[in-house]
């Protein structure tokens, strides 16, 4: 019996462990002035390794990091880009100098800081942990697979 | 003639940078080496000064901007540890361009700008803490570094990435021809001078992130001493970098007829390069294998002083800090006697 019943925790808890959990997931901002309301998934990698410098306006994309070694960061790096930190840092370092990307990345280890700046510029993207609650300020857009 | 009319043309694209008043934001930055180098052939030990290589760019506005690129070496300095160390320094300009970018789909630049006929050039520029070898590959050399492909020209270069599943990318520019020797390039707009042409196309389709395949074709007339001479090069290329991984092969031939006699001259190289990017504790690590081959045409005067090239690379490149690469291999390859021989290298690049 006290084995059956151990046999259910370790599937219940091999379940959960299975399911996506909101932490372990990114969402992508904007201002709430902007116009973008959805992206795909190959235009926000190439947004975020500044193959992509402007918007479909034209207007210059201002890409807003959390620092790479943060939960948000991480995940950006593993899921979406799918390189180290020390590649990426290398790769947007030859961006600018090959004159491909308009501007360096901005980098803002709080995570409100990251927010304010993307909430300021209708220009900006910017990426928070799903599940944290958004200011009225940026609105979340929807990533097409 | 063809000055004037460049010039209104420069001048009437510039018109919005006039009426503004605010001094644009610049951006410096710069990368630096240092080599040593062991023969186990002759047993001759160098540590070379490698390059200092500085830029500064400015956003003159959202559509303009501006770079500038020089470097600063020892004169003469070729990857052999048998030369002998010179202390002459050289101080030349890499790139100059003003650039107008008002899409990813257009972005035109005017000026002294690399070429794009190799993608490794095009992608590395002159930087050694960017690349992931401690070798630029043979084909990709500087041409006042022994190398024979044309990496600079002078003139005006559109390039852009088209939307769409394919990701296309294409390029195109018209510019001044080569010198007289390999490492010169015609005055601009001297009457006497000869355009050349380059065109490129490549895709980086979103179905295979990370890969990208393309093709380039450079062509110009060359003043050469030994009789005027044709050129036409082409260069096919691909790539593959996700999840670590970083796999590169470049092809090019070159090939020059002199008008004279009709002499026809094929140069061919190419280059392969496999890394990859360990893990968890060994993060900072990246392996690697570089295969590099460059076969000169037999008798072509104009490369006489551009040595044929058959060597193979392997080593590790350790990221010690953001800003800091040291790099350590083992190389074979052919020496400039011919003979080959076998090299044990230290590097040390800077990102600045």
């Amino acid at each position: 019996m006290r084995a059956v019943r151990l046999m259910i925790v370790v599937a219940l808890a091999a379940f959960a462990a299975a399911q996506p959990r909101p932490r372990d997931s990114v969402t992508f901002v904007v201002s709430a002035r902007s116009t973008i309301r959805g992206i795909s998934a190959a235009e926000l990698r190439r947004i975020f390794l500044g193959e992509t410098s402007r918007w479909s306006n034209r207007h210059r994309i201002v890409v807003c990091l959390r620092p790479t070694d943060s939960p948000e960061g991480r995940i950006m790096l593993d899921r979406l880009v799918r390189m180290s930190d020390i590649d990426y840092s290398q790769r947007w370092i030859g961006a600018v100098f090959r004159g491909a990307a308009g501007s360096a990345l901005a980098v803002f280890p709080p995570r409100d800081a990251l927010l304010k700046a993307v909430a300021n510029n209708p220009d900006a993207i910017g990426f928070v942990l799903t599940g944290e609650p958004l200011p009225a300020t940026v609105r979340a857009i929807t990533v097409v697979r | 003639m063809k000055l004037e009319a460049l010039a209104a043309a420069v001048l009437s694209l510039c018109a919005p940078l006039m009426a503004q008043e605010a001094p644009p934001p610049f951006r410096f930055g710069g990368f630096a080496n240092v080599t040593f180098d062991h023969s186990t052939r002759t047993h001759h030990d160098a540590f070379a000064g490698g390059e200092l290589d500085l830029y500064a760019s400015a956003a003159l506005s959202d559509n303009w901007s501006a770079l500038a690129e020089g470097f600063i070496q020892h004169a003469g300095r070729v990857e052999d540890v048998d030369q002998q160390p010179t202390k002459r320094v050289e101080v030349d300009l890499e790139r100059f361009y003003i650039q107008y970018s008002p899409s990813d789909r257009m972005r035109l630049e005017l000026g002294q700008i690399h070429t794009g006929i190799i993608e490794w050039n095009e992608r590395e520029h002159r930087s050694r803490f960017l690349q992931t070898p401690i070798d630029v590959p043979a084909i990709a050399t500087r041409e006042e570094q022994g190398g024979a492909w044309p990496l600079h020209f002078v003139g005006l270069w559109s390039s852009g990435r088209l939307g769409g599943p394919l990701g296309v990318e294409y390029g195109a520019g018209i510019g001044e021809a080569r010198g007289r020797a390999r490492d010169e390039i015609q005055p601009l707009l001297d009457e006497k001078s000869s355009p050349s042409q380059l065109v490129s196309l490549g895709v980086a389709p979103d179905a295979v992130p990370g890969w990208r395949l393309g093709a380039a074709e450079y062509g110009g007339d060359i003043p050469a001493p030994e009789g005027k001479m044709r050129e036409a090069d082409l260069t096919a290329f691909t790539s593959y970098e996700r999840g670590g991984a970083e796999l590169r092969g470049e092809w090019a031939q070159m090939h020059h007829r002199r008008l004279d006699d009709q002499q026809r001259y094929v140069t061919h190289g190419w280059y392969a390069l496999a890394s990859w990017r360990a893990r968890g504790r060994w993060k900072p690590f990246r392996p690697y294998v570089l295969l590099d081959h460059l076969d000169v045409a037999d008798g072509e005067p104009y490369l006489s002083e551009v040595r044929d090239q058959k060597a193979w690379a392997a080593g590790v490149r350790w990221d010690a800090k953001r800003w800091l690469a040291v790099k350590s291999d083992y190389r074979a390859q052919r020496s400039p006697e011919g003979k080959h021989e076998h090299l044990v290298r230290l590097q040390f690049a800077v990102s600045f």
